[in-house]
């Protein structure tokens, strides 16, 4: 009835939106979920103007649900390789069991 | 020594404008640990009404005018804006414990323009009574995108030179995204309108109406964002702050002195003159750094936004404008 598949989460800053689904919608992904989200790292860096003041979520927090785990490794590399160096970010995969699994 | 009251007097008289106040108090404010803050959709907002009014009165005013006359101090806009990365290179890049690509951001930053230094300064020069065409506004372009566009393109040299990797840097992309930001958007939307369609009863009643009470608003905003970005300056090297305090004074002197030679030129007015100092002295707070953090990203936003948020722009406020006010009205006898 419910079947595996990967849940790869980026957690990075909200400039980085667009680009990291790009990347993973290359890498295989397809599609995502994503929510904005405070926080802080442990060098506490911000990066952004006006962020985290006014109300504003500065970061966001991405899901990609792939039945693949090469895509997951993919998403995962590409955005570590790509982004971390210069921008605040965590990368985490967590086990999910899915419905409907065609979709992914 | 009269010139040095008329000084201080001057200086006095502008700490009480709603505009410095404002900046004042909200920098003030945040200092105290005031948890006044202005939501991010209100500031937005007062954004887009202050370029609109602007670009709308700009775009009405080409209409009748000259475009001749404009050409040189576009001109002159675009190469100030360039010196200004040139001279942040020649200067801050060479200083102890700034990293290149950082001082480049930075002196981006600076050569780039800050749409509430510039509304500020419209609204001084209107309170004064000294004019200046409409159009001068519509400069902000012509300086902000040269300079970013420069800032990026000698980054990525450097980089390239430094890990042997060569990569073209793609100019239209930038200049794309700098078109499309929001402030400039509005800008040159309220241009269009002024200048194609009859928006005269609107721009009375409303944008107009409403242009001094929402720069109050943006000031506050921009003083509570400048304390906090006080301390991002605290990790990096204690040089960007002598270049964020003395660089605008200096770029402004740069541009009053080319906008002189517009006067002479071509008739560019006294208080154009005083507005280009103006906008070359401001940096841009908002919109400049996510252009410079797409298209530099290994430089640390710490310092480039620490120095025009905390540093740059309340001194291209709180200083330059008095200055170049006093300096023009000295120059030209006004």
């Amino acid at each position: 009835m419910l079947n595996k598949a990967k849940k790869v989460v980026v957690v990075t800053e909200k400039i980085l939106l667009d680009k990291v689904v790009a990347l993973a919608m290359a890498a295989g992904a397809t599609g995502y979920t994503a929510v904005y989200a405070n926080g802080q790292g442990h060098r506490g860096v911000r990066s952004d103007a006006l962020s985290g003041h006014g109300g504003v979520f500065s970061n966001v927090k991405i899901e990609f649900i792939t039945a693949s785990p090469e895509v997951a490794q993919k998403i995962i590399d590409g955005v570590v390789a790509k982004y971390f160096g210069n921008y605040s970010g965590i990368s985490y995969v967590e086990d999910v069991e899915v419905a409907r699994p065609q979709q992914f | 020594m009269e010139v040095l009251l008329e000084f201080f007097h001057t200086f006095l008289t502008q700490f009480q404008t709603p505009t410095l106040a404002f900046l004042l108090g909200g920098m003030l404010a945040a200092a105290l640990g005031s948890k006044l803050d202005i939501p991010d959709a209100i500031y937005r907002f007062c954004v887009f009404m202050l370029l609109m009014r602007i670009g709308i009165q700009g775009g009405m005013e080409i209409r009748g005018g000259d475009i001749g006359a404009m050409l040189l101090p576009a001109l002159f806009s675009a190469v100030i804006g360039m010196t200004i990365v040139v001279l942040g290179w020649l200067t801050l890049a060479r200083m102890n414990g700034v990293k290149k690509d950082d001082a480049l951001a930075t002196a981006g930053l600076f050569g780039a323009v800050s749409a509430s230094t510039m509304a500020a300064a419209m609204f001084m020069l209107e309170d004064e009574g000294i004019y200046f065409e409409a159009w001068v506004p519509a400069l902000y372009p012509f300086m902000d995108i040269p300079a970013l566009v420069l800032a990026i393109v000698l980054a990525n040299m450097y980089l390239s030179k430094k890990d042997g990797s060569t990569k073209r840097v793609a100019i239209w992309p930038i200049v794309k995204e700098s078109l499309q930001g929001p402030a400039l958007s509005a800008m040159l939307l309220g241009v269009a309108i002024g200048l194609f369609t009859r928006p005269e009863a609107v721009f009375e009643g409303f944008y107009d109406l409403l242009f001094r009470g929402l720069l109050t608003v943006l000031m506050i905003t921009m003083g509570i964002e400048a304390y906090q970005r006080l301390n991002e300056l605290r990790k990096v090297a204690h040089w960007y702050i002598a270049y964020a305090f003395v660089m605008p004074i200096v770029h402004g002197l740069i541009a009053f002195g080319l906008g002189y030679v517009a006067h002479v030129l071509v008739g560019f007015s006294p208080g154009g003159v005083i507005l280009l100092a103006i906008i070359a002295a401001s940096s841009s707070d908002i919109s400049g750094p996510p252009t410079l953090r797409a298209g530099i990203p290994t430089a640390n936003p710490s310092s480039y936004i620490g120095s025009s948020t905390g540093i740059g722009t309340p001194v291209a406020i709180a200083i330059c404008i008095p200055l170049f006010l006093i300096l023009g009205r000295w120059v030209f006898d006004l």
